[in-house]
């Protein structure tokens, strides 16, 4: 029950309190029901069954459900009439809150207008007690009607000042017109006027003139020069250029007066006037420019630039070179021991002799001057060598005379059949005709090749024009002339010193000794001993093992018709490895003579050239080969072959006889005649010819270089050398004339070698090339900034001392 | 009379040494100027070059080769060791046996222009010389990076037309070859010969005024261009042509085999100076420059003419026992005057032992140098103080 209270006060709305009852009605019989239904308790007897309570019950809920129903409706009801009435109540609260905020506005609105700043309010009037003096009858309105009545009456006053204002403006317009017509008019008149003037001074001067002249006094206006340049008075026309020349001058110098006027003003703004004080500075410092310049820079750089040119006497070298200081002669002197004869008779057979002698010789330049054997030399001369010694033996049992060079001296031995002296009145006679012939015949070589040595100088000098043939040129034989030329391209080319080298090459590891030592000093000593005169020489021996051929080299083939081992001679040139073999070696100055000597493998022993069977031969300009082919060992033994280990000094012995032979060649020797002491005098007299004319077509180079490039510096070293070579080359030409070959061979060495000294002077590299448009490039850039300046301020100061000197000049006569 | 005679002899020497104007020796001198890796093709055109000359016959001790940098050792080198002027590699220039003259830093307008001269100094060992004479035929082959008239060595410096003309002026005064082939592969290298004026001069190269030179090709394994395309056809020749030194191919087969739709620049050929000009100079083998004419006498030991092997024998074997016999007589007389029985028999002949002590550099004193530079000093600070003195005073 407690429960139903509750709700009780909860629920007041009165329409839902039958509701409660029935809810309540409801329960109780459900109570009803389930204690009827309970069968714990017993049924009362007197109460009413379960279905009527049931049906009462449901009568009941349905009451309640159809309540409940009119609830809800009620409850939808009201909720209906809540929502218009808030609808309601928010249309109202907007209202208001729009009116609220028509009156923020407004307020704002009039604070606004109140505060307004109107322009009448800093209006320029006229005082109020003046404007109510003027209007009295707006002394009693109001502010506001005084206001506007003042304002109003501002304005009337100011469109009526307005007004005035344009009328005045109008005025002065017309006034300005007016004005510059005026000034126009004031223009013209101007030029009138100046017009009139000038008419009056001409008039004026013409009359001054015409009352020289003419008798004409007056004569008016521009009328008159009509009148004048038509009647054609030339004199008066004259007269007028003159007067007009003059006039344009005064006109022009009132120009200048007016325009010197009107600037003067401006002037004060011009740097005043330089003191003397400071043009004296100025100059000062300009020529202490030019002085440094002048006195320090020009010499420096001069100095600096330049190059060094010692003075060479040109005009002698170039002679030399010409061959115009010194003709190469070569007067062989021949003695003539004569023991068997009488002194007159020997004399009468050496002229006869020399007669012949001169008769066959067709060369001027090589002649042979016999002289008996006692002769007394003349006094003032030294002693020329003598070439050749001939001896005159008389001879029973001959026909005719026979002659024979002694090999190891330099002496023929002629002997006669006595019957053959020639008798002291003949001028011929077979005997000395034969000599003569022999004599000929002995230095037909020599000859020949000083004439091929002279004319291959002259070919540098004389190839232009060449000379006629003639057939006494034929004189020589070709096969003479190829075998001289051949020699000449053989042989060395001349040096001071020259390195001979002995080398041992063999393709195994035997024979790794030799006698060497003793082997040069037996056979290469006395041949270079007998050289010595000619140049100094050096000399080195090596031993290579295991020298291989070049790989590209041909392999010697093996001959079978004669079982030896050949190589081809045109393969001789690959023969040696000049890649492994050690042959150039850089042994001082000179170049090296290399004498090869070849030991071939046992098993490709014997090796020869396949075509001569030679086993030597000489490389032009480079030396000799050998090929030593050791003994066969003998032929039982059947060991291995294998090369002696040692070569003892006679198996070398052919070796270097050949080395020596080849040496000989290869500095040139004449091959004949028999006799080597003759042949290596012959050598010296060559040698000498040789160097003479090196070292002065040396000399010529020289001279040509020096005046074809001026760039190349010229040493005092050079200078020194060149005269050096000069006095030698002379002491040499007049060696060589007197006949003493020796010391014209030392004098043209020295001069050979200063020679070649002074043309491979190693300073005498020129400057590289510049073009002259490289020298402009470089040096203005450097040299135009500063010149410029330097240049403008000397032209300056020139330009004002002449000035200043002009016009002490001119003042000086005032 | 007697000068009309001499005349007449010297006439026929002239018209013989003209008949044979023939050349005792080869000399090649091969260049290339320029340095660095990407140089790499000038090296190789100038090693193809030096491997025709040796082909043909030159030894390499008249053979001057220079070059600039060492393409063989350099770092980028792929195939170290080697150089190569073809993309198929089958040829390794560098080879076994190459002897490089003047090299790096070494090949300079001086160092070239003294080699031509000859102005070098007394030590300069002959393998770095030009030995040529008057009976030499020269090869000159220059390759590098040039302009018009002129050639860059290495990067520092250059050779002008009017520096290698006034060389050869120089060695033909001095008389230092017979006969030049001048060749150089360049841009612009027809400029460079403009200026000689020596005769006996064939020059050629590779392209006009204003013509550039191009590379053949690259190896694209090296990385760079091998070979120069004139040079590149020159070798063809060469190699396809002259395949020994017995050829008889002449410079006008050469000259007529330059294409120009291949070489891609227009080759000069500069006749003028020749003796004889184009007619004559088209005549002259190849191999008189590219081969070598060392021609060998074999001496017959069984021949009689005079100066033979067998005379000369018979000659020194007599001075040989003359000599013996003198110094016989020489020990005798020596030992008669010291009683040395056993003393070897001397001679004039001597064994040198080369024994050089440490030489001294330089022959002026330090001190004298020294003193110069004191009183230089010491004479400027004088006149730096007594300037400023006055200059102080004055103000």
């Amino acid at each position: 029950m407690a429960a139903t209270t509750a709700i009780r006060d909860i629920v007041s709305d009165p329409s839902l309190l039958p509701v409660l009852d029935s809810a309540a009605e409801t329960r109780d019989l459900c109570q009803k029901l389930l204690s009827l239904l309970d069968p714990s308790i017993t049924p009362d007897q007197n109460a009413e069954s379960p279905q009527t309570v049931q049906k009462h019950l449901f009568a009941l809920l349905a009451q309640l459900r159809g309540q409940s129903r009119d609830a809800i409706f009620r409850v939808r009801d009201t909720k209906q009439r809540t929502a218009e009435a808030r609808q309601e109540i928010d249309r109202l609260h907007l209202q208001l809150q729009n009116l609220y905020y028509e009156q923020r506005h407004l307020t704002g609105e009039i604070a606004a207008c109140e505060s307004y700043d109107h322009k009448y309010r800093s209006l320029p009037l006229i005082p109020l007690e003046e404007f109510l003096e003027l209007h009295p009858e707006h002394r009693e309105s109001s502010e506001h009607e005084l206001m506007e009545a003042r304002i109003n009456h501002e304005h009337a006053e100011r469109e009526k000042l307005e007004q005035a204002r344009q009328e005045l403006l109008k005025r002065k317009q017309a006034l300005i017109t007016e004005n510059n017509k005026r000034k126009d008019d004031l223009a013209s008149l101007d030029q009138d006027l100046e017009r009139f003037i000038d008419v009056r001074l001409l008039q004026s001067l013409f009359r001054r003139f015409s009352k020289r002249n003419t008798s004409i006094d007056r004569i008016d206006g521009v009328g008159w020069f009509h009148s004048t340049t038509s009647s054609g008075f030339g004199t008066s026309l004259v007269c007028i250029k003159y007067a007009l020349s003059i006039m344009s001058e005064k006109h022009e110098d009132q120009g200048v007066s007016q325009t010197l006027m009107t600037p003067k003003t401006s002037a004060s703004s011009l740097p005043p006037p330089e003191k003397p004080s400071a043009i004296q500075t100025r100059f000062r410092v300009v020529a202490a420019f030019w002085a440094v310049i002048l006195f320090l820079g020009f010499p420096i750089w001069w100095k600096t630039t330049s190059i060094y040119r010692a003075e060479l006497p040109l005009e002698e070298m170039l002679n030399w070179a010409g061959g115009k200081s010194c003709r190469p002669v070569f007067p062989v002197e021949i003695r003539f021991d004569t023991p068997s004869l009488p002194e007159v008779e020997a004399q009468q057979l050496l002229r006869t002799t020399q007669h012949t002698l001169d008769d066959l010789n067709d060369f001027s330049a090589h002649h042979l001057r016999l002289k008996l054997a006692d002769e007394e030399v003349q006094e003032g001369l030294e002693k020329a060598d003598t070439a050749l010694t001939v001896r005159l033996l008389a001879k029973d049992g001959l026909t005719s005379p026979l002659s024979e060079l002694q090999p190891d001296t330099t002496m023929l031995e002629i002997f006669y059949p006595p019957s053959q002296i020639p008798p002291p009145s003949s001028s011929n006679s077979p005997l000395s005709s034969f000599i003569a012939g022999e004599l000929q015949r002995l230095f037909a070589e020599e000859k020949a090749t000083v004439a091929h040595i002279l004319s291959n100088n002259a070919i540098g000098t004389h190839a232009s024009s060449p000379p006629p043939q003639n057939s006494q040129a034929q004189q020589i034989s070709p096969q003479l002339a190829e075998s001289i030329t051949k020699r000449l391209r053989r042989s060395m080319k001349y040096a001071e010193t020259y390195h001979l080298t002995f080398s041992l090459f063999t393709p195994g590891p035997a024979p790794s000794s030799w006698d060497i030592e003793s082997t040069v000093q037996d056979y290469i000593s006395p041949v270079v001993q007998a050289l010595s005169p000619i140049s100094n020489f050096t000399i080195d021996t090596q031993v290579q093992l295991y020298a291989t051929f070049s790989p590209t080299a041909p392999a010697p083939e093996y001959d079978e018709t004669q079982s030896v081992w050949t190589l081809k001679e045109e393969n001789l040139s690959a023969f040696i490895n000049a890649a492994e073999w050690p042959l150039n070696p850089s042994i001082g100055t000179g170049p090296t003579i290399n004498f090869i000597l070849y030991v071939p493998a046992p098993s490709q022993s014997p090796l020869v050239v396949k075509e001569s069977r030679a086993t030597s031969w000489i490389i032009p300009q480079w030396g000799g080969v050998f090929i030593l082919n050791p003994l066969p060992p003998t032929t039982q033994d059947t060991t291995p072959l294998s090369n002696p280990s040692h070569l003892t000094r006679d198996a070398l012995r052919p070796a270097f006889l050949t080395f020596s032979h080849q040496l000989l060649s290869l500095l040139g020797t004449p091959s004949t005649p028999v006799s080597l002491p003759f042949r290596l005098q012959t050598l010296i007299r060559i040698r000498a010819a040789t160097l003479l004319l090196s070292a002065s077509s040396t000399m010529g180079s020289l001279a040509r270089l020096t005046e074809s490039l001026p760039s190349i510096p010229i040493p005092a070293t050079v200078a020194s050398s060149v005269s050096i070579t000069l006095s030698h080359l002379s002491s040499s030409c007049e060696s060589l004339r007197n006949g003493r070959f020796q010391d014209a061979l030392a004098s043209a060495r020295v001069a050979e070698t200063e020679a070649e000294r002074s043309f491979f002077e190693k300073s005498m590299v020129g400057q590289v090339y510049f073009p002259d448009e490289h020298k402009v490039a470089v040096y203005l850039p450097l040299l135009g900034p500063i010149g410029v300046p330097l240049i403008l301020g000397l032209l300056k100061e020139i330009k004002r001392i002449v000035a200043g000197w002009k016009g002490r000049k001119s003042a000086a006569p005032a | 009379m007697r000068i009309f005679t001499r005349i007449n002899m010297l006439s026929f020497f002239t018209a013989h040494w003209y008949v044979s104007s023939e050349h005792t020796s080869n000399w090649a001198v091969l260049v290339a100027t320029s340095r660095f890796w990407f140089n790499y093709r000038h090296l190789a055109n100038v090693l193809s070059l030096y491997r025709t000359v040796k082909r043909l016959g030159i030894p390499d001790s008249q053979i001057i080769l220079m070059l600039p940098d060492d393409m063989a050792c350099n770092p980028r080198n792929a195939f170290p060791g080697t150089v190569y002027s073809n993309a198929d590699r089958a040829v390794d220039l560098y080879g076994d046996n190459i002897e490089v003259d003047y090299r790096g830093y070494e090949v300079t307008v001086e160092n070239f222009i003294r080699l031509l001269t000859d102005r070098l100094d007394e030590d300069v060992p002959r393998s770095k010389r030009l030995g040529s004479d008057a009976g030499s035929n020269v090869l000159v082959y220059m390759t590098g990076h040039g302009g018009d008239q002129f050639l860059k060595f290495q990067d520092a410096e250059e050779i002008g037309a009017w520096d290698l003309a006034n060389a050869f002026g120089q060695m033909w005064e001095k008389k230092r070859y017979n006969e030049l082939l001048f060749m150089i592969d360049t841009c612009q290298a027809n400029t460079m010969y403009t200026h000689f004026y020596s005769p006996n001069i064939v020059a050629t190269g590779s392209s006009e005024l204003d013509q550039s030179s191009y590379s053949h090709h690259a190896d694209n394994d090296v990385g760079v261009a091998v070979i120069d395309r004139w040079t590149y056809y020159v070798l063809e020749f060469l190699e396809n042509q002259v395949t020994s030194a017995n050829s008889k191919q002449t410079l006008g087969d050469l000259f007529d085999s330059y294409d120009e739709t291949k070489i891609h620049s227009n080759p000069g050929v500069r006749w003028d100076l020749f003796p004889g000009g184009e007619q004559e100079g088209r005549l002259r083998t190849l191999v008189d420059f590219f081969g070598n004419v060392q021609s060998v006498e074999v001496e017959k030991s069984d021949s009689d003419e005079p100066g033979s092997l067998k005379e000369d024998l018979v000659e020194i074997a007599r001075l040989v026992e003359k000599w013996q016999l003198i110094a016989q007589d020489y020990a005798a007389a020596g030992n008669d005057s010291l009683q040395q029985g056993n003393e070897r028999p001397s001679s004039s002949y001597e064994v040198k032992r080369w024994n050089i002590g440490p030489g001294k550099l330089s022959e002026e004193t330090p001190w004298e140098k020294r003193l110069i530079g004191l009183s230089v000093l010491g004479a400027c600070t004088a006149i730096w103080f007594a300037g400023s003195a006055l200059g102080g005073t004055l103000v």
